[in-house]
């Protein structure tokens, strides 16, 4: 069947679409194209600004923490401290210890693994188009948790060698990324269904952690208690090179993919329509964030809301545009985490609350005003 | 540019047994604006989803210049064809700028050249949208929203424009108006623009080419809309009576009551 040209060519056009077929054709006028681009310019100056303020923030945060403790050392002085470490000319070696061996290993854990975490929420959000998933309520993290669990109380690991910790939680936090794809994919999944679902596995992982704590002897039980309520003291010097390659490696790479975030929030038959290869993509970018996020978690117990709260406080400042929104997340996720530790070094001195205590008072009133503004669209 | 696209009988089925399309067979080959008119379920979203390979049909092919699209990379037709869905995500509003921006990912990819911010400026102005650029696109009517999906798909400055109902929610002044640019935008700049449409009066007005679809998913009519637009097809398609009425030389319809006691 063919189609033959039309011979009545209609002759009246409206002048405002004649006026705009024009404009379409036309080239910008050149005062215009400053002034446009400009103005668009100066609001990414804006988003950059914001990202500035959060590393700065972090910086001086962690200068706080680090003099703050048993014995004070000052902002400045932590730092000239730090500073005199770093060019091989430690003053007091007792002071150098405390700063650099005992205080900073968790501040330097708090910056990347609140970064790794907050990034992979800004993924999962988007990815998921939920805006409650991150690590801790998809149950990625306790996936993860309880992987380590079983490598640490119960020396069950599913590969042997140096790394075995990391690969037993990357593959525990990879049953739930699996679940919440199966359930994304279903018929009719709201955002609330899969969260649901995210939340029945952390429920399951958490029934068979209090059976290995049964079974546990009591140092072993202990080691427990305060890997579960997440905690940023349990790294050494010793774990912090792999932790730090795999979470700069990770933010890195979703970096390199934040232009097709973009792309994949406008729904996933656009992103297709666009040239995506959604699957692919989304297989790939999830399975570098939970092996992040298995990596951090296997160091700091379950630290949940810094992946939830942090996304949606950067997307406020810089908007959603993933070029912007992934940077600022992460910059004030590992701020956030290292300023909940401080907190919970200081609020009861000279006893320590753990900074997943902390997080969850933070973020907990945060998820339920997400779920309650949530409720009116999805049930 | 493209100068043809060619369905050869097209069927397509969700899951078996459940035929959506049946043995489609036409070829849209000038420049201009093709209107798919036709009842709901008739298939016309899916049929367009063929187009751009965003579904593969079970048997037939679809080809552009000769070339069948399911040989083509997703990537490839995305440099060809624009896709404009129907309903809008929203879950993360960005703003009305970095909506439209999102268009230009194919040209860009991950820096904003000067020439992507003249041109959202401009498709902006267009769309009669420039006062809401730094809006946040979740802030906006539907009505508005509609508008910036089209200029999303416009920025993308493909050959091939297709858009599922793109005047769904738009009120009479923006339905002509979004339509007639549609129109005039692809004689001026050769595109072959496709889109389905639920008002007979406005894609007869506007249409170069109307494809009529009915039961069971097939093309009942395909031509001008002098040709398509008549009391008979209407009756036929939609199961109501109508007059038709000549105003400035194209089909206007004054429909009438249905025939049917049941609705199908």
């Amino acid at each position: 069947m063919k189609v033959m040209k039309m011979e009545d060519q209609y002759e009246k056009i409206s002048p405002i679409v004649q006026k705009a077929s024009e404009l379409w054709s036309s080239t910008c006028e050149e005062t215009k194209k400053e002034k446009a681009v400009k103005e668009y310019r100066s609001s990414v100056t804006k988003r950059i600004l914001f990202i500035a303020i959060c590393v700065i923030a972090a910086f001086i945060v962690s200068g706080i923490s680090l003099g703050t403790g048993s014995s004070e050392f000052g902002f400045i002085g932590s730092y000239e401290i730090l500073w005199n470490h770093i060019m091989g000319i430690p003053q007091d070696k007792l002071v150098d210890y405390i700063i650099c061996d005992e205080r900073l290993p968790p501040i330097v854990m708090g910056l990347v693994g609140g970064a790794g975490l907050a990034m992979g929420g800004v993924v999962m959000q988007g990815i998921f188009r939920n805006p409650l998933a991150d690590p801790y309520t998809t149950g990625i993290s306790s996936g993860a948790g309880f992987g380590a669990t079983l490598a640490v109380v119960a020396d069950i690991t599913i590969i042997g060698g140096n790394y075995s910790l990391v690969m037993n939680a990357f593959i525990f936090a990879l049953i739930p990324v699996m679940l919440i794809i199966a359930v994304s994919k279903m018929k009719g999944a709201s955002p609330t269904t899969m969260i649901m679902a995210g939340i029945a596995v952390m429920y399951i992982f958490g029934a068979f952690t209090t059976l290995f704590k049964l079974m546990a002897e009591p140092n072993a039980l202990s080691a427990l208690f305060i890997w579960q309520t997440g905690s940023l003291g349990l790294v050494t010097w010793d774990e912090l090179p792999l932790i730090i390659a795999v979470t700069v490696f990770g933010l890195i790479y979703v970096q390199l993919y934040a232009s097709k975030l973009n792309v994949l929030a406008t729904g996933e038959e656009t992103a297709k329509s666009m040239g995506l290869n959604v699957e692919g993509i989304t297989n790939r970018i999830l399975l570098i964030m939970t092996l992040v996020v298995a990596t951090i978690v296997s160091f700091t117990g379950l630290i949940g809301f810094v992946g939830l709260v942090s996304p949606h406080i950067a997307r406020m400042f810089v908007g959603a545009d993933n070029r912007y929104l992934l940077p600022a997340s992460a910059a004030f996720g590992g701020m956030l985490l290292v300023l909940s530790d401080l907190i919970g070094r200081t609020i009861i001195s000279p006893s320590t609350l753990q900074v997943g205590v902390i997080m969850a008072f933070i973020g907990g009133p945060m998820f339920l005003y997400l779920i309650l503004r949530q409720k009116k669209v999805t049930w | 540019m493209v100068t043809e696209i060619t369905f050869h009988d097209v069927s397509f089925e969700y899951g078996k047994g459940k035929e959506v399309l049946h043995k489609i067979n036409f070829t849209i080959n000038e420049p201009g604006l093709t209107c798919i008119i036709g009842p709901n379920g008739v298939g016309k979203s899916t049929l367009i989803k063929c187009i751009n390979k965003l579904l593969k049909p079970t048997s037939g092919s679809v080809t552009i210049d000769g070339v069948d699209v399911q040989s083509i990379s997703q990537k490839d037709i995305a440099k060809v064809i624009s896709y404009v869905p129907v309903g809008f995500s929203d879950i993360f509003s960005m703003s009305v700028v970095d909506t439209i921006l999102i268009g230009r990912h194919n040209k860009h990819k991950w820096k904003t050249t000067d020439n992507d911010i003249v041109i959202v400026k401009k498709v902006l102005e267009v769309m009669g949208m420039s006062e809401y650029s730094e809006r946040m696109y979740n802030e906006l009517s539907a009505g508005q929203r509609q508008k910036i999906n089209i200029a999303r798909g416009l920025v993308q400055e493909t050959p091939v424009l297709i858009l599922d109902e793109p005047t769904a929610n738009l009120d009479a002044k923006h339905q002509i108006y979004i339509t007639e640019l549609l129109r005039e935008l692809s004689i001026k700049n050769n595109l072959i623009t496709i889109m389905i449409s639920h008002d007979l009066n406005i894609a007869s007005k506007f249409a170069d080419t109307l494809i009529m679809m009915s039961k069971p998913g097939i093309i009942y009519a395909i031509g001008t809309p002098k040709d398509i637009t008549t009391s008979d097809n209407i009756l036929e398609v939609y199961g109501a009576h109508s007059d038709i009425v000549e105003h400035e030389g194209r089909p206007a319809v004054l429909l009438s009551y249905l025939i049917n006691d049941v609705m199908d």
